[in-house]
């Protein structure tokens, strides 16, 4: 195993390790906001029903409504969740870009406390050939490093469109840019992805090819 | 007894507040930590309530700055992970530490233990 497969193979832990982390972490947060709202909803029947209080139909309708919401975010958490556990399953295939941006960006909600993630997704976004998995990895750590650097608006913009040969992922709205970019680990990831990654003012683009570089050793 | 809430889930917090007054605590709640300052520094509280991890101002920083405000303010750490090192922590800084989804009579219990000290 070379050295790049072996930093590649303890990023990859790492990387699994952190997403299972926010996931559980955002799941607790959908269960803990079920458990109090549905607690809240029967006690408050109970107070009704005692005559301890007055009958308030819409304050009930409101929070059984809450719960709904809450299980369509846990939902819509798990549905990504299984996409990004998926994604080691063939190490490289096609991919659309637009799709693999939108589970990360789902999946980041933790890392990104704070600020507002605007998506300007296509449908259909352009389709690559890839290892899935390491190109979440690289978005992972371009999206914490977006979003630890965004302007006073706290707002990232992250858009996917098809490039010459390929596609782009755009991150823009970063102003506070304390720390260099990419990292040892994400310039490790882009080089053998064979992703160009520039910074200008405000903007990291991730342009990544059609097709990966035949040459690298993934595992 | 007067207990400051604070969690950035909305829904969470104000369901806590509300199942909260109905045993008799005199609970106030807020999304966020620099809000938290200003209600302090408004009105005393005996106890704050803290999710440790929140966006801007997180728990552990809001803690110190609410005990240098109120010296002999109690506080209770809230948190989603339950990692090991969320515990540690949490147990060096707050008198309990309890991981969500909560139980209300063990965060009652709690915040009775930690007012009695």
């Amino acid at each position: 195993m070379t050295e790049t497969a072996k930093k590649l193979a303890a990023e990859g832990l790492a990387f699994f390790g952190r997403m299972n982390a926010a996931i559980s972490h955002d799941m607790k947060n959908v269960l803990a906001i079920i458990n109090e709202t549905a607690s809240l909803l029967d006690e408050l029947m109970e107070l009704q029903q005692a005559g301890q209080m007055e009958p308030n139909p819409d304050k009930l309708r409101t929070l059984s409504r809450r719960i709904v919401q809450q299980v369509e975010r846990g939902q819509n958490v798990i549905t990504n969740m299984n996409a990004f556990a998926h994604s080691i399953d063939v190490p490289v295939r096609e991919i659309d870009l637009a799709r693999i941006m939108n589970v990360m960006a789902v999946l980041s909600r933790h890392f990104a406390t704070g600020k507002t993630l605007d998506l300007d997704l296509p449908d259909e976004g352009p389709r690559v050939t890839t290892h899935p998995f390491f190109l979440n990895d690289l978005i992972h750590h371009t999206l914490n490093f977006a979003v630890a650097s965004a302007g006073p608006e706290k707002r990232i913009g992250i858009a996917v469109k098809a490039g010459d040969e390929g596609g782009e992922i755009m991150f823009s709205g970063l102003a506070k840019i304390e720390r260099t970019f990419p990292s040892e680990i994400a310039a490790t990831l882009a080089q053998v992805l064979g992703v160009r990654i520039s910074v200008d003012a405000g903007l990291i683009r991730l342009a990544v090819p059609a097709n990966i570089p035949a040459a690298v050793e993934l595992g | 007894m007067k207990v400051l809430l604070v969690d950035d889930e909305k829904e969470f917090v104000s369901a806590l507040a509300e199942r909260l007054s109905f045993r008799g605590v005199d609970a106030h709640w807020t999304v966020s930590g620099e809000e938290a300052l200003k209600m302090a520094k408004d009105g005393r509280y005996d106890l704050a309530v803290l999710d440790v991890k929140m966006p801007g101002l997180g728990g552990i920083e809001l803690r110190k700055r609410l005990h240098e405000m109120h010296p002999g303010m109690r506080f209770i750490f809230l948190t989603g992970h339950g990692s090991q090192e969320d515990f540690k922590v949490g147990s060096g800084e707050a008198s309990f530490y309890l991981a969500k989804p909560l139980k209300i009579e063990d965060l009652m219990e709690k915040i009775r233990e930690t007012l009695n000290r």
